[in-house]
């Protein structure tokens, strides 16, 4: 191994056996992580005191942990470090500080100390490419971030802040803005990739039948690759043609060779040969891979699909939607599966009916397990799930004989009728997000980002930055204004008249992870708008990971 | 400490009668300590659990609270070793949380070193101590902290001043942390001052905020930043310091840090005092809940029904969460039954299903249809008076005809029986089913054409036909169920796709 380290082992409760008098712990600021880390230095204390141990914590050290280690008596027994990464660059484009539970952190369990280290990053990138100018923030997560900012702004040497701006925008949203987005099946082909071999850090596994060999192979995804770069954010539907084309342009060249002269043909293997050959293999790899993905789709794929894009654009009928519902919790489709159509269900009715929730509830029990109450009550404070006829009468003993007063039963019936300018409708009209149906989609050469749900919606985050690039300098009222409709609170800064705001470059974070149906219709609109768009966010994510993200293990 | 923190009204208090210190060396010190009667003390915070848990500080002992007394202190240190201890030998292990410094532990200032590196710039604390740097500037020269000492000789060990701009680096910094140390009982620095540099990373002290006016402050200016780190470092200090009901009553105005310091409690697995902490707030639903989670951490199954049984009699009393006391009863009803069924079958010798199939698994803590369908595999001709007959497992919970079918028809052909609609009809009883899976159809035979509407209501029988094919279904069980769709169209196409040619006749000689 290199930098001297004998040899690395995967945090587990069983202490790795003691080789050297140093060791080297590598965590996440995890309550769990520490107590099994302060376990192990426990256990190896008696039979090697001697064992110098350091606690590398990734990427801040937080009050809990100095908070831990002192209330297991060893503080001040191990070294403390902390190592901030900053943002990994997984493609041109594309940075992900690979924070993976900060969507259950922040959102389920109110800890938003990431935004701390989103912010960090946000700095450092401010550090090399000068202040951002325009800063248009929405979410509880976003507005910590912008704080922190400011404070680390404030830290800084003026002269960085006095540098010439190279990046012109930046957005930051959190992920409650938008959860229609990660619950809809994703629809480009890097979205469907991630759907089903799962994108990891940018790199995908693919199984053997795919890559040609016994066993599974990783593939790195990213613009380096032409014509993955080519293909990437294609809809589905017309990945294969394309590569089909290009298959047929290869072999043509490769035929041309036969009747080649001589030097042409020395010309031809020492230039040609082998980027054709690459280009060959690359292609049948992603032949293979949607061949792949078009087999195992679901049997109902298209009536899931149907159904999907009828919930989001109002067209199909709630009955049916539950019927169908049922009969993927009857058959035991997997958990992921169901309750993602059943929280799309509910956030498109703006919440469910005591009677439906119910309903639904006990079959999404009895098909997964009864354990999923706290799945389901875990859905339900991420607003993900929702049960109209609130509960919140809490203290309910009383309150049968309360309700039997007039004001009690008028407060019932007001708390029944849909609060106006709430919810997710309310809000997807507010923002145009459902395209105008009798308008023609292109899907093969798109030119709305809402190609990547076949028309049927437009993210949340695509629209925003788009309406926001679309004015020249500062954010205007109207957009701020219908950002209300989102839950939490929006932030917004513009420079002083006449300073400097540099090329038309943006920044948008995304809090809680970003789908790569989003990063594909971002970049649709990177060409459309001529904005060069640099996408950030926590991790990426896709809708089974959201979803398994607040499953109770 | 604990009568120090009483000193907002202390002629009030009975047991008041320890003599007030005013803090008069530092200007801006809010510290001061009175002796009290041990035993009286006692007996007052024995008798209450509104006692905070840790009280033992430095000033439980007779100590004069000037500058010098401070050092009187700090000179104890290096008898009481590297762990935090107090003077009087009572370490506190869980009050201490949000210290941050310790100012005689060698290791620490290695961390400090580390802090000090990355974030170069000014702290924004050493200008507001500036005042209290300059007295302690003279201080340093004649007192050096033990660690300190320790680092002066071994570098002047290694030989004459080489990196003397480094070493004088070096010096600036441990003047600086020393001053942040002396402050720490004696200063209150404004409260975001302290939250910034918990979101920092720098070295802070929560000590010194005493009054309850501070405490909150410091909460809120926590909250405002929404740093998680800071926000609990703040309410972790609240609670170690005042008493229960202040506590309670502070954090039921603050929602999300409730959610923090719940979420925290969780994962340090201190659910009881999670759960009473949420009632107390008013928030019996998700106390409910969460005692279901403690008890699903029981390690045997007889643990968890027990548990469960007792989560349901304290918590799920609530007509707000009769829904979710429905489900625990039923997950217990149903535990209970996976057991019997599990005790009877591990011992069954004669069941010819479970020696054909053995059992992958036990049957204990899967979900119910998983549960029922085990059961239709290896109990499918028992009678209800049986523990694993499917129809019991029916009877006992509320399952819909869409789950029964569904699950019958997967159990069934796991064990390569694929039962005729009408067999499933007459398995499922008459009553209610009329409308379910073709029960007509074996009245008109295959060719059963007067079906009820309610066919397709409970089954979409293309995806039927789908899974039975799916499960190596022979033909003929296809054909039937095939010719259970209204639509001749849809018949004729899935007869052909999955090959049913005695189906694509009939269905094109009934359509001539």
């Amino acid at each position: 191994m290199s930098h001297g380290v004998d040899k690395m082992y995967r945090l587990e409760r069983v202490p790795p056996p003691v080789q050297s008098s140093q060791r080297v712990y590598l965590i996440r600021p995890s309550l769990l992580q520490l107590k099994t880390l302060a376990d192990h230095v426990h256990s190896d204390h008696a039979a090697h005191p001697e064992l110098h141990v350091h606690v590398v914590v990734v990427p801040r050290l937080v009050s809990w942990v100095t908070g831990l280690l002192e209330e297991e008596g060893l503080y001040g027994a191990l070294t403390l470090h902390e190592f901030c990464p900053d943002f990994i660059p997984l493609d041109d484009d594309l940075l992900s500080l690979e924070m993976t539970s900060f969507f259950r952190d922040a959102f389920l369990e109110g800890d938003f100390s990431g935004c701390v280290d989103v912010a960090r990053a946000i700095n450092t990138l401010q550090g090399l490419f000068g202040q951002i100018p325009y800063v248009l923030a929405h979410g509880r997560a976003a507005k910590a971030v912008v704080n922190t900012l400011d404070l680390l702004n404030n830290q800084n040497s003026p002269k960085k802040t006095s540098q010439m701006p190279e990046i012109s925008h930046l957005f930051i949203f959190d992920r409650d803005a938008d959860y229609v987005t990660p619950l809809l099946t994703q629809l480009t082909y890097e979205g469907a990739l991630d759907d089903h071999f799962g994108i990891n850090a940018g790199v995908v596994e693919f199984p053997g039948e795919v890559v040609g060999q016994d066993t599974p192979r990783k593939v790195p995804l990213n613009s380096k690759d032409t014509i993955y770069d080519n293909i990437r954010n294609k809809h589905f539907a017309s990945v294969s043609s394309y590569l089909i084309t290009k298959a047929k342009e290869v072999n043509a060249k490769k035929e041309q060779a036969q009747n080649m002269t001589a030097s042409q043909m020395k010309d031809f293997v020492a230039n040609e040969l082998r980027t054709l050959q690459t280009c060959h293999a690359t292609l049948a790899l992603h032949l293979r891979a949607c061949e792949s993905i078009t087999k195992s789709v679901k049997q109902d794929f298209e009536t899931q699909l149907t159904t999907e894009h009828g919930l989001v654009t109002g067209a199909s009928n709630a009955g049916q939607v539950r019927k169908f519902l049922k009969n993927c919790l009857a058959r035991m489709q997997p958990l992921t599966d169901n309750l993602r159509l059943f929280c799309l269900y509910s956030l498109t009715q703006d919440g469910l009916s005591q009677k439906d929730y119910k309903e639904l509830a006990s079959q999404v029990l009895a098909a997964h397990g009864h354990k999923h109450l706290i799945t389901l009550n875990n859905l339900r404070q991420l607003n993900l799930l929702s049960a109209t006829e609130s509960s919140t009468s809490s203290t309910g003993v009383n309150r049968d004989s309360s309700s039997t007063n007039i004001q009690g039963r008028l407060a019932q019936v007001t708390s029944l009728l849909p609060k106006k300018g709430q919810g997710w409708r309310a809000a997807a009209k507010r923002l145009r997000l459902i395209p105008d149906p009798d308008k023609a989609i292109d899907l093969h050469n798109p030119s709305e980002p809402s190609y990547v749900f076949n028309g049927a919606y437009t993210p949340v985050m695509a629209k925003v930055v788009s309406e926001a690039l679309s004015v020249r300098g500062a954010f205007t009222q109207t957009l701020l204004d219908s950002l209300k409709v989102l839950p939490g609170t929006t932030t917004s800064q513009a420079p002083a008249p006449g300073s400097p705001v540099g090329p038309h470059v943006a920044l948008v974070v995304m809090m809680g992870g970003i789908t790569y149906t989003e990063v594909a219709a971002l970049r649709l609109l990177a060409v459309t708008s001529g904005t060069r768009i640099i996408v950030a966010s926590t991790s990426t994510i896709n809708g089974d990971q959201l979803i398994s993200g607040v499953v109770h293990k | 400490m604990r009568e120090g923190r009483h000193l907002a009204r202390p002629s009030s208090l009975p047991w008041h009668r320890g003599t007030l210190l005013p803090c008069t060396a530092v200007p801006g010190a809010t510290l001061s300590v009175r002796k009290m009667n041990r035993a009286e003390n006692d007996a007052y915070w024995g008798s209450t659990d509104t006692a905070p848990p840790t009280l033992d500080n430095f000033f439980d002992e007779d100590c004069e609270v000037t500058w010098t007394g401070i050092t009187a202190e700090f000179s104890k240190f290096p008898q009481s070793g590297p762990s935090k201890t107090t003077p009087d030998g009572n370490s506190s292990s869980s009050g201490s949380i949000v210290d941050n410094i310790t100012v005689h532990s060698v290791s620490d200032w290695n961390y400090v070193e580390v802090k000090e590196g990355r974030s170069s710039t000014s702290s924004s604390s050493s200008q507001s101590v500036s005042g209290v740097g300059k007295a302690i500037g003279d201080k340093l020269e004649s007192w050096k902290p033990p660690s300190v000492s320790i680092k002066w000789n071994s570098s002047q060990g290694s030989g004459p001043c080489v990196q003397c701009a480094a070493k004088d680096t070096e010096i600036v910094q441990l003047k600086k942390r020393l001053e942040n140390s002396y402050s720490r009982y004696n200063l209150t620095l404004p409260p975001d001052d302290t939250i910034n540099r918990i979101i920092l990373g720098q070295p802070y002290s929560l000590e010194s905020y005493r009054s309850l006016e501070d405490k909150l402050a410091l909460l809120d200016t926590a909250l405002s930043t929404m740093d998680g780190s800071a926000i609990l470092a703040t309410i972790l200090h609240l609670k170690n310091t005042v008493k229960k009901t202040i506590f309670t009553t502070e954090m039921q105005a603050r929602q999300q840090a409730c959610t923090l310091y719940t979420n925290y409690l969780r994962k340090r697995h201190k659910y009881s005092e999670a759960i009473e902490f949420l009632r107390s707030l008013g928030k019996p639903e998700e106390a409910a809940i969460l005692s279901y989670e403690l008890a699903l951490t029981g390690k045997t199954p007889e643990a968890r029904i027990k548990n469960m049984e007792k989560s349901l009699e304290t918590h799920f009393v609530f007509s707000s969460v009769s829904f979710e006391a429905k489900m625990v009863k039923s997950h217990m009803k149903l535990l209970e039954r996976q057991m019997a069924i599990d005790e009877v079958d591990s011992k069954d010798q004669t069941n010819s299903m479970l020696l054909k199939y053995p059992r992958a698994a036990n049957v204990v803590d899967k979900s119910l249809l998983t549960t029922l369908f085990y059961c239709c595999m290896y109990h499918w001709e028992a009678g209800e008076g049986h523990v694993g007959s499917p129809l019991a497992l029916r009877k006992a919970h509320d399952l819909t005809d869409r789950e029964l079918l569904w699950t019958a028809l997967k159990g069934r052909a796991r064990v390569n029986h694929w039962p005729l609609p009408s067999e499933l009809d007459s398995w499922l009883g008459s009553k209610g089913l009329l409308g379910a899976l073709g029960s007509l159809s074996s009245a008109f035979g295959s060719s059963g054409k007067i079906l009820p509407k309610g066919i397709k209501a409970t089954l979409p029988i293309e995806a039927v036909v789908h899974t039975l094919h799916g499960s190596g279904a022979p033909s003929n069980v296809l054909a039937v169920y095939i010719d259970l769709l209204d639509n001749v169209e849809s018949r004729l196409k899935l007869a052909h796709n999955y090959k049913c040619h005695q189906a694509v006749i009939d269905i094109v000689k009934w359509k001539n």
